[in-house]
């Protein structure tokens, strides 16, 4: 009987430190999140230079999804950065016959790119420090 | 002299019919030159979509180069409506023969179909079935070195 008891009171112990502990981690996931966020962002800000095909194509499906969903100037511009990596990759793979890409290509890209700064810059909702982005994000593309 | 004047009748026709259907007719197959021809003139839907089955089986058969590059045209010129809208009648039943063209792209694998596609997924001038067709076959472009 005393074994049974000292049992019991050993798994309730234990128990209470399990979820003890998962008290303790919850915290910690909301750390995750923030901390995830701004990786995030940092890869994202790495990934509109990767003219790698893959990321390409990844990129540009995220910026034109997440503006389409919810069209604020920060998810217009990353359109826009999205379209200059387009223009970047054309101008890369432009003398590859068998990809047969066209200097029309790589200005069809470019405008559309400042299109949409422009769009950004003139959003009345836009801040501006991200106005200022836009800004001198429409000399980068100039540099394509 | 009626002989000189028979000819340059001719070759002003012959210069007026490229200059109409672009510079990549002349060098087309005959039936392909007409399914391209269907494909950008004809009024009737039926007729597109017997075009653009007819094309894909050519393309199974053949794996012809022009069958896409006619395709390439036809996307760019013929079946992208600036201001789309899935209530104009014709834009709609266009957006689903171009949804069949973008399949034929697909099966192609062809880096050569990649500036049409982002245009498709980019400019939005289609519904979002042909914009997912689109999606999917850009996922499928074969870009290794080996492909041909």
């Amino acid at each position: 009987m005393k074994r049974l008891l000292t049992i019991a009171i050993l798994g309730a112990v234990v128990l209470g430190f399990m979820s003890c502990g998962q008290k303790e981690v919850k915290p910690e996931e909301d750390k995750e999140v923030v901390t995830v966020d701004e990786k995030t962002k940092v890869v994202v800000e790495d990934k509109f230079d990767d003219t790698e095909y893959q990321n390409v194509v990844k990129v540009l499906r995220e910026a034109i999804d997440a503006e389409r969903t919810n069209p604020i100037p920060r998810n217009k511009l990353n359109t826009a950065k999205a379209y200059a990596l387009v223009a970047k990759f054309f101008r890369e793979n432009l003398n590859e016959p068998r990809y047969g890409f066209k200097r029309e290509d790589i200005t069809e890209y470019k405008e559309m790119a400042t299109f949409k700064c422009n769009d950004v810059i003139r959003d009345p909702s836009s801040t501006r420090a991200i106005r200022e982005e836009a800004e001198a994000f429409k000399s980068h593309i100039e540099r394509i | 002299m009626v002989n000189k004047a028979l000819l340059l009748g001719f070759l002003s026709v012959l210069i007026l019919t490229s200059a109409v259907y672009g510079d990549i007719t002349h060098q087309l197959p005959p039936e392909i030159r007409t399914l391209y021809r269907t494909l950008m003139q004809s009024e009737n839907h039926d007729a597109k979509r017997a075009a653009a089955a007819s094309l894909r089986e050519i393309y199974e058969e053949t794996r012809s180069e022009d069958v896409i590059d006619v395709i390439i045209d036809l996307m760019r010129f013929t079946y992208n409506h600036n201001n789309f809208s899935e209530q104009n009648q014709r834009m709609f039943y266009d957006d689903m023969i171009a949804m069949r063209l973008i399949e034929i792209l697909e099966i192609s694998k062809d880096p050569r179909v990649f500036p049409t596609l982002i245009r498709v997924v980019a400019r939005r001038n289609h519904t979002q079935r042909t914009i997912d067709a689109a999606w999917k076959a850009i996922k499928a472009i074969d870009w290794s070195k080996e492909n041909k």
